[in-house]
């Protein structure tokens, strides 16, 4: 089972080392951000069903609230731009790792469910929102947008960090 | 107007304008309530630390994409309850010296501090 949490990381880093090696577009960006925001409400929605710990049960609500938050206003954007998302290898990989992920966790429980949760969780918000998605944004209110959300994933990142540190 | 009524008039606006200074100058010897506002925007509260007076408010404004809550516990506590992104949420007076902590609940990273001073 730790194999697969393995391997759903290791998608989601290659996920976004696709991006860093090929210039992403706006359209493009706007699929890889819903795509982020999704894999981690659906990740959320698991662990907020199944976790028997409070503050894991907590984080995972906040990170159903905040991504959809994010991705509301993501897609209020593009359609206010009349950009239409554009599935790439980034936005598909994010989600076969995502996929990845939810398949590992099914086959944990109790605080095997809580570390291997929260570790992916950890991961995740270490990846690469400076590296590619905010560099390669080309509109200027995409790019804003971009910015004003990554407060939150360092402090999503923090708040992981915390809870890994107090489930060892 | 006949004179007698015209001095009957300004005799009463007289009276009316000395009375209402004499009901603004009490107002304003009570001690005026006033509303300080402290934004959320990027998972901070700003400012971070608000002085205010016994009889003063706290309005919590959220200019960020997130919702937030304004969370304090113990003697002083109140709960905002949710703010969404563009709303905003008032504290009531908290009626005597104290200094109160809050966080907002979705994000403990979040915190801010009340200073209530005597007058």
């Amino acid at each position: 089972m730790k194999s697969f949490s393995f391997l759903s990381l290791l998608l989601g880093a290659s996920a976004i080392m696709i991006a860093a090696e090929h210039p992403v577009t706006d359209p493009q960006i706007a699929a890889i951000v819903v795509a982020a925001n999704q894999v981690d409400i659906d990740a959320g929605r698991f662990a907020a069903e199944k976790s028997r710990n409070t503050e894991v049960k907590r984080f995972a609500e906040t990170m159903i609230t905040d991504h959809a938050a994010v991705n509301k206003s993501a897609v209020d954007l593009v359609t206010k731009l009349k950009v239409s998302p554009e599935e790439n290898e980034t936005s598909r990989a994010l989600k076969a790792g995502g996929e990845k992920n939810l398949t590992a966790l099914r086959g944990l429980e109790g605080s095997e469910f809580d570390k291997a949760y929260i570790d992916h969780e950890v991961a995740y918000h270490e990846q690469a929102l400076d590296a590619v998605l905010i560099p390669n944004a080309q509109n200027r209110e995409l790019k804003g947008l971009l910015v004003k959300v990554r407060p939150a994933f360092v402090a999503h990142l923090e708040h992981a960090r915390h809870l890994r540190a107090s489930l060892r | 107007m006949n004179l007698r009524a015209k001095i009957s008039f300004l005799v009463s606006a007289v009276l009316l304008t000395a009375l209402t200074f004499v009901g603004l100058l009490r107002a304003s010897a009570a001690g005026s309530t006033r509303t300080y506002t402290v934004v959320i925007e990027a998972m901070k509260f700003a400012p971070d630390i608000v002085r205010i007076k016994p009889e003063d408010r706290v309005r919590f404004e959220n200019r960020g994409i997130l919702p937030h809550t304004a969370t304090a516990k113990g003697p002083k506590a109140f709960d905002s309850g949710l703010i969404k992104p563009g709303e905003s949420w008032t504290s009531q007076p908290v009626g005597n010296a104290a200094t109160i902590q809050y966080v907002c609940l979705y994000h403990p990273t979040m915190e801010g501090r009340i200073v209530v001073e005597r007058p």
